[in-house]
């Protein structure tokens, strides 16, 4: 294993209750790239990037993050990778600098230091004025940015970041391009993963899609594409059908009971609650 | 639009499904466990209530155990965050239900599990004493209204305790009022043991007829007089419950409607001044183990759910407080020893210290390979609050008994409990970490787990208490016995040994807890939301 790739995954696996969510997928990953995880709902993404960030125990399967194995030496791999999940890990109950001041004193790293980088990431986020503020206030889109904020501080060698664009007003989404791409200039990998297929066409220079658990489609991005859109080739490799107009020709009619319109079953999500 | 009985056959289902359904396989164990000790429980309470057919006071004995187990109900909600299983009517916001189909779906619901049906059961349960049909229709209508007034306070508890700890300026008074009931549940069965001579027939008359002027004694009064055979009399309080029981069901309706219609507030708190470490931490350095420590000591003032699930041990506190007030009674300089209950009850507030952290517990995953610093910080937080109420209580203590000789002995066994009983917590909270839920919401949040985590937590602090005693009970003899000074000895032996047990349970614990992040990480991120 050498370092010249950031990621390197082999054989992976992941199931729950027997379910593959993850079957044996291998990724290379160059180092210096900007590498896009594409696939549909359900497809895997964020199952895959919560093992190869030491979240989640695979079934097996080897992961090198920047030349270290993640789970037989997860203190070094920990030391270079900064990361943006899905589901945000926030302490709510922080104001956005201590949250910057504590992920800054975990990783060792000075206050000198923390302050200038928190003073700096929180002005290029646009949020210096929130920083006061404790995160369970922020709106979903402030939360992704001091998420970023804290993914950053340490400047890392890989970054992995889940749907980093989502609810994050077009503003700020530019000052976040800016920043990843100065990151890749400087030589850190970005591993991404998103539905927007704009935003992945034009920032991305590697890609990997995957359906089902599986590598559908991967490669540099002109190879994947063939000269056509990313949208299309994604279409095309995950095998999505087309809705003829007689699909859910109910949707926008008469409310329920007024024509012989197919009844929709109600099925209230379960309500969380602790057992007695 | 829904009907409500269609409605309450999808709650019921949900939360059989959530009580009984099958589970991940600790879990699933846990859940079975604590069913069967609900039901030996109801057993135990069915039994008791039959069987006090021969005794001569029948009527009041079930009276003062029915109001005993509604005040239960009420005050428990309250002081634990805790109690019957608690459905989130927030997320049925977006369906066509109205708030009072929702109170009676979630009201019948309520009965599957094990506290709500076992609270009717033994109410139910009394019939056997019925002198005529009449009268035992009476104790019927008298054990469901109890029932209901039982599980709807145990809701409107809930609903209060979690108003107020959303309020910053409220938070203090929520502590004291859980803390109060605490203590006064912690020092009224010391107290009972100790006088259980002197609770006479006479008296236990004279308590009902106290407490059946008391809302939550009206329908154990109702059900006791029937027995009696006065008929009118139960009557009449058997539908001063019921009333109680629509009362409450409509602050209920009423809290839903206000749940369904509004998204409540967070926090009050918008603006936090100064750093995330305090100033007296500060000369201690930017090690993880001070930063987390910092960050735990601001969520116990800043997070209803970990400032509650604290408050919930803090009544264990008075855990030698009879034994204290008997000592100062006669004079007893050694008095200053019971300071040992502070420690070992504040020791007690560390079993559950990953649960508020939830998926948040994967910043610190993220950011260290090793999570030992984490659980460390988690515990010095805790032992940082203890310390200051060891030394004042010892303080007070050594001034109204004149016993200094024996205040480095009391305040070293006080500290060594609160290291032991905080290794196992370190050890526990690791092991049986439980999430709290994610948010608190006008309909209560309780501690997840329910009787599970009941069960784990008085195992864990029966260790913890062991582990406590091993070190501190040497220093009280020798301190009693033998001399204080020789006492002061063996104290140094015994700080000794509670650091030695911090530091190396709390290594081994932080060790599990690296070896185990991702599946630690996976159980906290199952918060109910």
């Amino acid at each position: 294993m050498t370092a010249s790739w950031a990621l390197q995954v082999q054989n992976l696996w992941k199931s729950f209750d027997g379910v593959p969510a993850v079957a044996g997928i291998d990724l290379a990953v160059p180092a210096g790239t900007f590498y896009g995880l594409l696939g549909p709902n359900g497809a895997g993404k964020s199952t895959t990037l919560a093992m190869v960030t030491g979240l989640l125990r695979p079934d097996a399967g080897s992961i090198v993050v920047d030349g270290h194995e993640v789970w037989a030496d997860p203190v070094a791999v920990k030391a270079r990778i900064g990361v943006v999940p899905e589901t945000l890990l926030l302490f709510e109950r922080l104001s956005g600098r201590e949250l910057l001041d504590y992920v800054g004193r975990l990783r060792q790293l000075s206050a000198d230091d923390v302050a200038v980088r928190s003073e700096q990431l929180l002005h290029v986020l646009g949020m210096t004025d929130d920083a006061h503020k404790l995160i369970v206030d922020f709106s979903q889109g402030m939360r992704k940015k001091i998420s970023l904020a804290a993914a950053l501080l340490h400047a890392p060698r890989v970054l992995f970041l889940d749907e980093p664009f989502e609810s994050v007003d077009p503003v700020s989404v530019r000052h976040i391009r800016t920043v990843l791409d100065q990151i890749v200039a400087g030589g850190a990998t970005i591993i991404f993963s998103s539905h927007v297929m704009a935003t992945v066409e034009s920032l991305c220079d590697h890609v990997t899609i995957l359906d089902q658990g599986n590598v559908v489609a991967s490669g540099d991005m002109a190879a994947v594409t063939a000269g056509g859109s990313l949208e299309d080739a994604f279409v095309r490799a995950v095998g999505a059908e087309s809705l003829d107009g007689a699909t859910l020709s109910w949707l926008g009619g008469k409310p329920q009971g007024a024509a012989a319109a197919p009844a929709v079953p109600l099925s209230p999500p379960p309500p969380d609650a602790d057992n007695n | 639009m829904l009907t409500t009985t269609e409605l309450t056959g999808i709650l019921v289902r949900i939360k059989a499904r959530l009580a009984f359904g099958r589970q991940a396989g600790k879990a699933s164990l846990l859940n079975g466990i604590g069913a069967v000790v609900g039901v030996v429980g109801t057993i135990g309470a069915v039994v008791f209530i039959v069987g006090t057919g021969g005794a001569q006071d029948t009527a009041v004995q079930i009276m003062l155990v029915l109001t005993a187990v509604s005040v239960a109900w009420a005050t428990f909600s309250i002081a634990v965050g805790s109690g019957e299983a608690v459905l989130d009517p927030g997320k049925f916001a977006i369906f066509p239900v109205s708030s009072r189909q929702l109170t009676i779906a979630f009201l019948i619901a309520a009965f599957v599990g094990v506290l709500a049906p076992g609270t009717a059961i033994a109410a139910l349960a009394t019939v056997v004493h019925a002198p005529s049909l009449f009268a035992a229709v009476v104790i019927v209508v008298g054990a469901v209204s109890t029932t209901l007034v039982c599980v709807l306070s145990g809701r409107l508890g809930l609903a209060l305790m979690s108003s107020l700890v959303r309020r910053r300026g409220a938070r203090e008074f929520a502590a004291v009022l859980a803390g109060g009931i605490g203590v006064v549940a912690g020092l009224v069965p010391q107290f009972a043991i100790a006088l259980a001579d002197e609770i006479t027939l006479e008296r236990r008359a004279f308590a009902r007829e106290i407490l059946r002027w008391f809302p939550w004694g009206w329908g154990p009064e109702g059900i006791a007089s029937a027995i009696e055979g006065r008929i009118l009399r139960a009557a009449i309080f058997v539908a001063l419950s019921g009333a109680l029981a629509v009362v409450f069901g409509e602050m209920w309706r009423r809290l839903m409607a206000q749940i369904l219609t509004t998204r409540p507030a967070a926090t009050e708190a918008t603006a936090i001044d100064g750093g995330l470490v305090p100033k007296v931490l500060q000369p201690l350095g930017r090690s993880p183990v001070i930063a987390a420590a910092s960050r735990s000591l601001r969520q116990l003032r800043r997070d209803p759910r970990e400032f509650l699930e604290m408050v919930a041990f803090l009544p264990l506190v008075f855990i030698t407080a009879l034994p204290a007030v008997e000592a100062i009674r006669d004079g007893e300089p050694a008095v200053v020893l019971s300071t040992v209950g502070i420690g070992a009850g504040l020791g007690m507030t560390t079993l559950n210290m990953f649960g508020a952290d939830g998926r948040s517990f994967g910043v610190d995953a993220l950011a260290l390979g090793d999570v030992t610093p984490v659980l460390f910080g988690k515990a010095i937080s805790r032992i940082l609050i203890g310390l200051p109420l060891v030394f004042l209580a010892a303080i007070v203590l050594a001034a109204v008994s004149n016993g200094w000789a024996f205040l480095f002995p009391g305040i070293a066994i006080a500290i060594t409990a609160l290291l032991a009983m905080a290794s196992v917590g370190m050890y526990v909270s690791v092991r049986f970490a439980f999430p709290l839920p994610e948010r608190a919401n006008a309909a209560g949040a309780g501690n997840a787990g329910g009787c599970a985590v009941g069960i784990i937590r008085g195992v864990s602090i029966a260790v913890a208490v062991l582990f406590a005693a091993v070190g501190t009970v040497p220093v009280g003899l020798v301190s009693v016995f033998v001399s204080p000074l020789l006492g002061s000895v063996a104290a140094v032996l015994s700080l000794v040994y509670g650091l030695g047990l911090f530091y190396f349970v709390g290594r081994h614990a932080g060790r599990r807890a690296t070896m185990s992040t991702p599946e630690l990480y996976q159980t906290l991120s199952a918060a109910p939301g």
